[in-house]
């Protein structure tokens, strides 16, 4: 395995996006990541969500493809004591252990941070969480979508004060925030614990992470101001809106924050006072009405002015400047054929390729893991026979 | 330097450390106010004279319309800050100096306008050979939309992003603050810290660029994903399972609730007119959301957000109350976790800021706490 992050070591026990999306990120720059799943209980997003468009295969997810790709997928029984001895074993070399269960269920499964510093002294342990691993809350729980309202983004979104809107399930802005933030912590805690022989616990709360991100506004609030309501397109300082365009649900976004971009408008959508937003913006849409999204965006952008047309995600695997940038990756599907899934968090100039395998079926690499874990191959066929691992059909023990 | 006051354990990076931050956008500062969280030591480099796009974000502080920005204030927490002109011998000698000394160097915006500027960024590379060096634009280095201005509305527009968000029956509407300029800055820390550990690993320094639309085609990655399959593509609020956000006395509860905890909902609102066969389903529950959000409202509006909160906790309903500013400022969970960093602001007076979202512990915490 090549890439920048080769050599590090990761037992990944998280789930869904917050957790798997993050490790993703370490898979893709070359760590050797070990998806440990139970056979039975495997990771609910394989099947997707209620309004996701899952299957009856392991693979057919689509997203979790992408969350998963690069990884190698371990199938082991954790609640047997055999199970947890390959468990146990994995984790005695690996660099640092991922979860995000709910709160108490990793110590229940005798895998807290005690447990893995008697197996490890300078393991890492980085559990994400909806609220934290201590505070009256810790045990709450919640969906990812959950702390859109409770980590406070959804009281500044919506078309006004009485309209508090959520990132959407497909989005889950708070699984997405956790996610980015966490492959930077991993890597620093790893950092340190290889630098003083020293283990570490890294207790990441994804309400947190929410809230953490919104500095100015709990600032100005803890120094007096209002609390900031819902203001549609609006930012502080910046009025915005979008205007509809000709087709279905076709939009461009047009901001103003100067007067000279009020005079900028003024002359290209004519027939109103540049003095007056309302006014501008009745012409603004009135002009939009009669051209495409594109064409009006690139009118306004001509002038000089802040507007953008609004696509949809999928529009973008055609976007010009992604393409040019090699953004989009293209990944091998288990029954044949490929799919483009989004590129790297950031572009290296040390071009590693940066997809080396397909997100793993349940237990693909069970054989492949145990037999680096020295387990005979005679052993593993007996772990296999009586259920403590597991593995997909084809899957024969490596000699 | 403004120095913000905290106690919860955040660093991971050696003291020595030393991040420059060469010019400003929100994705760098951000990334530079987690990298000082971590522990580093963060200096600001600002051409003498510009205009730094942060202090012109509001809200603002004080009385004053022309008062600090609340943005500036809170990502320069802690950081060193060098006006220079990049022009002057003495000042680019300085430049240089912090540059030979850089772990961490963060350029924002592109290469043409440093040139204008009088900075080429191939000297800055060639300087600071050891350094993780992390280049990040808005909207590129060169393409398409290079020249285009670029505000987080703009982002939120272009990246996929807002398409989704908002009622089908008007127009997608944005995320408040500056959600995917946020998350380029997360994904910049990413970088550095893959940079970082590559050099730990292999001694050898390394560079990366991206820009704040990528972060948004990031951010929206499942669409694309599912489009691919021939699948339908979501349309805006048409995704059912998503809360039914009900008004309360003191503002507003996210009724988020799977299928299987219909029931505990019932048993939570206390109004057997729940039970109509009209609410039995998802599918006849969305058919039939404005009546249901009607009777709901019936049980939350003499209700406060957080007693409805405790109620669906206490059957294991994964729903959250709307949580604002104040909430926040106020949580017993967040001052649980001695989350708030503490700042003076000059002229203003004593505020709060949120730290980094993480707390490390070791064994040895473990053992005090166990002792406790």
């Amino acid at each position: 395995m090549s890439g920048l992050l080769q050599g590090l070591k990761v037992a990944d026990l998280s789930i869904v996006t917050a957790g798997a999306a993050a490790t993703q990120v370490l898979a893709d720059f070359g760590a050797d990541v070990v998806k440990i799943e139970s056979g039975n209980r495997p990771d609910l997003y394989r099947l997707g969500f209620t309004g996701d468009k899952g299957g009856s295969s392991d693979l057919a997810f689509p997203p979790f493809r992408v969350a998963n790709r690069n990884k190698r997928g371990l199938a082991v029984d954790l609640k047997t004591e055999e199970g947890h001895e390959i468990a146990r074993r994995l984790i005695s070399r690996s660099d640092v252990v991922v979860e995000n269960f709910r709160r108490g269920a990793i110590e229940r499964l005798g895998l807290g941070f005690a447990d893995l510093v008697a197996l490890r002294p300078d393991i890492v342990l980085v559990s994400i969480s909806s609220q934290g691993a201590t505070g009256p809350n810790r045990g709450f729980t919640s969906f990812g979508t959950t702390l859109d309202s409770l980590g406070g983004i959804q009281s500044l979104s919506g078309y006004d004060a009485d309209t508090p809107t959520w990132s959407s399930g497909r989005i889950n802005y708070p699984d997405q925030t956790a996610n980015s933030l966490a492959p930077a912590v991993i890597l620093a805690a790893v950092m340190a614990a290889r630098a003083d022989g020293r283990a570490r616990w890294v207790d990441m709360s994804q309400r947190e992470t929410v809230t953490s991100l919104l500095g100015e506004h709990i600032l100005a609030t803890s120094l007096g101001a209002p609390n900031p309501q819902p203001d549609a397109n609006n930012a502080p300082g910046a009025l915005g809106w979008l205007s509809r365009c000709l087709g279905d649900d076709q939009w461009v976004a047009v901001s103003l924050e100067t007067r000279e971009d009020r005079s900028r408008l003024h002359a290209v959508v004519g027939d109103a006072d540049a003095g007056d937003d309302e006014a501008l913006r009745r012409a603004t849409d009135a002009w939009a009405a009669g051209r495409t999204r594109d064409e009006a965006a690139a009118e306004l952008q001509a002038a000089g002015l802040a507007a953008a047309a609004v696509v949809s995600g999928h529009e973008l695997l055609e976007d010009p400047d992604l393409h040019e940038r090699g953004w989009w990756q293209t990944v091998e599907l288990a029954e044949g054929g490929t799919e483009r899934q989004r590129g790297p968090v950031v572009r290296f100039a040390a071009n590693d390729p940066l997809i080396r395998r397909r997100a793993p079926h349940v237990g693909e690499h069970t054989a492949e893991v145990l037999a680096e874990l020295e387990y005979t191959a005679d052993e593993i066929d007996a772990l296999l026979a009586r259920g403590i691992v597991s593995a997909p059909q084809a899957t024969t023990t490596p000699n | 330097m403004s120095t913000a006051d905290s106690t919860r354990v955040t660093g991971l990076l050696p003291a020595s450390t030393r991040v420059v931050e060469l010019g400003e956008t929100f994705s760098t500062a951000l990334a530079g106010r987690f990298l000082e969280r971590l522990g580093a030591h963060v200096t600001r480099v600002v051409p003498t004279g510009e205009e730094v796009e942060l202090d012109t974000l509001g809200p603002r502080l004080g009385d004053d319309k022309h008062g600090p920005s609340a943005a500036g204030v809170w990502l320069r927490q802690n950081k060193d800050t060098i006006d220079l002109d990049p022009r002057a011998p003495e000042a680019r000698a300085r430049l240089d100096d912090l540059l030979d000394d850089a772990d961490v160097v963060l350029i924002a915006g592109t290469t043409s306008r440093w040139s204008e500027k009088g900075i080429d960024l191939d000297d800055v590379r060639r300087r600071a050979s050891g350094a993780v060096i992390g280049h990040v634009t808005a909207w590129g280095d060169d393409g398409t939309r290079t020249h285009l201005r670029s505000n987080e509305l703009l982002l939120q527009a272009a990246g996929g992003f807002m398409n989704l968000i908002g009622s089908a029956s008007r127009e997608p509407v944005r995320l408040g603050s500056h959600p995917v300029r946020a998350t380029a800055g997360l994904l910049v820390l990413d970088g550095v810290m893959i940079g970082l550990f590559h050099r730990q690993s292999t001694g050898q320094a390394t560079s990366f660029e991206t820009s704040e639309f990528e972060a948004a085609a990031h951010l929206e990655w499942k669409i694309a994903s599912v489009f691919q399959t021939g699948q339908p593509i979501d349309r805006r609020g048409d995704e059912g399972g998503g809360p039914l956000v009900a008004r309360t006395r003191d503002g507003h509860f996210g009724l988020f609730f799977t299928p299987r905890d219909w029931d505990g909902v019932k048993e939570m609102l206390g109004d057997p007119r729940l039970d109509d066969p009209r609410f039995a389903t998802p599918g006849s529950r969305a058919l039939h959301e404005r009546e249901l959000k009607e009777l709901v409202e019936e049980t939350t509006l003499p209700m406060s957000k957080k007693e409805l909160y405790a109620r669906a906790q206490a059957r294991s309903i994964p729903s959250g109350y709307v949580a604002t500013m104040s909430d926040l400022l106020d949580s017993p969970q967040y001052r649980a976790r001695d989350f708030f960093q503490r700042v003076e602001v000059p002229g203003v007076g004593a505020g709060e800021i949120p730290d980094a979202p993480w707390a490390v512990r070791t064994i040895d915490d473990l053992d005090e706490e166990d002792g406790a």
